[in-house]
C-alpha cells in the first residue's frame, strides 16, 4: 500500500506541476524560441495518460458539483 | 461426521499431485493471455464500470462502513487481474484513476472517506504494538515485585464486657 501511496503522489505532484506551468508566463529570453517550438512525443507516457485520466475525472466532478448548486 | 465435527487440520487438505491438470488447458483466466493490455483501455473501462448506478450504490455501501479507498481500489483491480481482463502491472498503473473515481462518487453523495488506512495518524503516534510490549513489561514487573505483608485488620471491641488488649497485657506481665 505505501508503493500506492507514493504512486499517487506522484500522479499528484505531476499534476501540480502541469496546473503551476499553465499559470506561470512565459519570458522573452534567449530559449524564447527553444520553447515556442511545438515537442511532438512519438508515444505518450503511461502516467501522462493516468494524469490525464485524473484531471478530467476532477474537472467532470467539478462540473457535477457546481451544476447541482 | 458432521461438517462441524471436523478440525482445522481436517478441513485444510494438501491439494492432491496433478490437480492443476483436472481441468481443460487454458480454461483459467490466469492461463489466457489478458483481454485489455492498453493503459488507455484499461483506465476507460473502469470508468464506464464504476458510472453505472448499481456500482456506485453497492461502493457507497461499503465506503460507509470507513473502508479506505486505496484498499477498495485494490480489491477490485485485483478482481479484474482474476476475472483476466489486465495483468497486475497494468493494474497497479491505473489504481489512480479508481481511487479517483470511488473519491468523486464519496464527494458528490457526502460520504465521509479516507483514502489510505493511515491517513490522519501521525507519524509520532505511539503504535499498538508498542503500547502492548510497554503493558506487557509493566504485568511482568508487577509480578516479580514482592506482595507488601498485610495488615492484621483491627478489631474494635465493643459493649461493657469487653477487654482492652493493652491493659490485660500489662497485668499478665506483672
Amino acid at each position: 500500500m505505501k508503493h500506492i501511496k507514493n504512486y499517487v503522489a506522484k500522479i499528484e505532484k505531476m499534476l501540480v506541476e502541469e496546473t503551476s506551468k499553465q499559470s506561470k508566463p512565459r519570458s522573452k529570453g534567449l530559449l524564447a524560441s527553444t520553447m515556442d517550438k511545438d515537442v511532438s512525443k512519438d508515444k505518450p507516457n503511461e502516467l501522462d495518460i493516468i494524469a490525464r485520466y485524473v484531471t478530467g475525472i476532477r474537472k467532470a466532478k467539478e462540473e457535477m458539483i457546481n451544476g447541482r448548486k | 461426521m458432521a461438517a462441524n465435527e471436523l478440525s482445522p487440520v481436517d478441513v485444510i487438505k494438501p491439494i492432491p499431485a496433478g490437480g492443476s491438470w483436472t481441468d481443460a488447458p487454458k480454461s483459467r483466466a490466469w492461463q489466457n493471455p489478458p483481454k485489455l493490455v492498453n493503459v488507455n483501455e484499461i483506465a476507460q473501462q473502469y470508468i464506464d464500470r464504476m458510472s453505472s448506478a448499481k456500482i456506485i450504490n453497492s461502493t457507497l455501501d461499503v465506503l460507509e462502513t470507513k473502508v479506505p479507498l486505496a484498499s477498495m481500489a485494490e480489491a477490485m483491480m485485483l478482481s479484474g487481474v482474476a476475472s483476466g481482463i489486465h495483468t497486475i502491472d497494468a493494474g497497479l498503473l491505473v489504481m489512480p484513476v479508481i481511487i479517483e473515481m470511488l473519491k468523486t462518487a464519496a464527494d458528490i453523495h457526502g460520504v465521509e472517506y479516507k483514502v489510505f488506512a493511515d491517513d490522519g495518524m501521525e507519524e509520532s503516534q505511539i503504535s499498538e504494538r508498542v503500547i502492548k510490549a510497554a503493558i506487557k513489561k509493566a504485568m511482568a514487573a508487577k509480578d516479580v515485585m514482592p506482595e507488601e505483608a498485610e495488615a492484621e485488620p483491627v478489631v474494635e471491641l465493643s459493649g461493657l464486657m469487653a477487654r482492652k488488649p493493652t491493659k490485660m497485657e500489662n497485668v499478665n506481665g506483672i
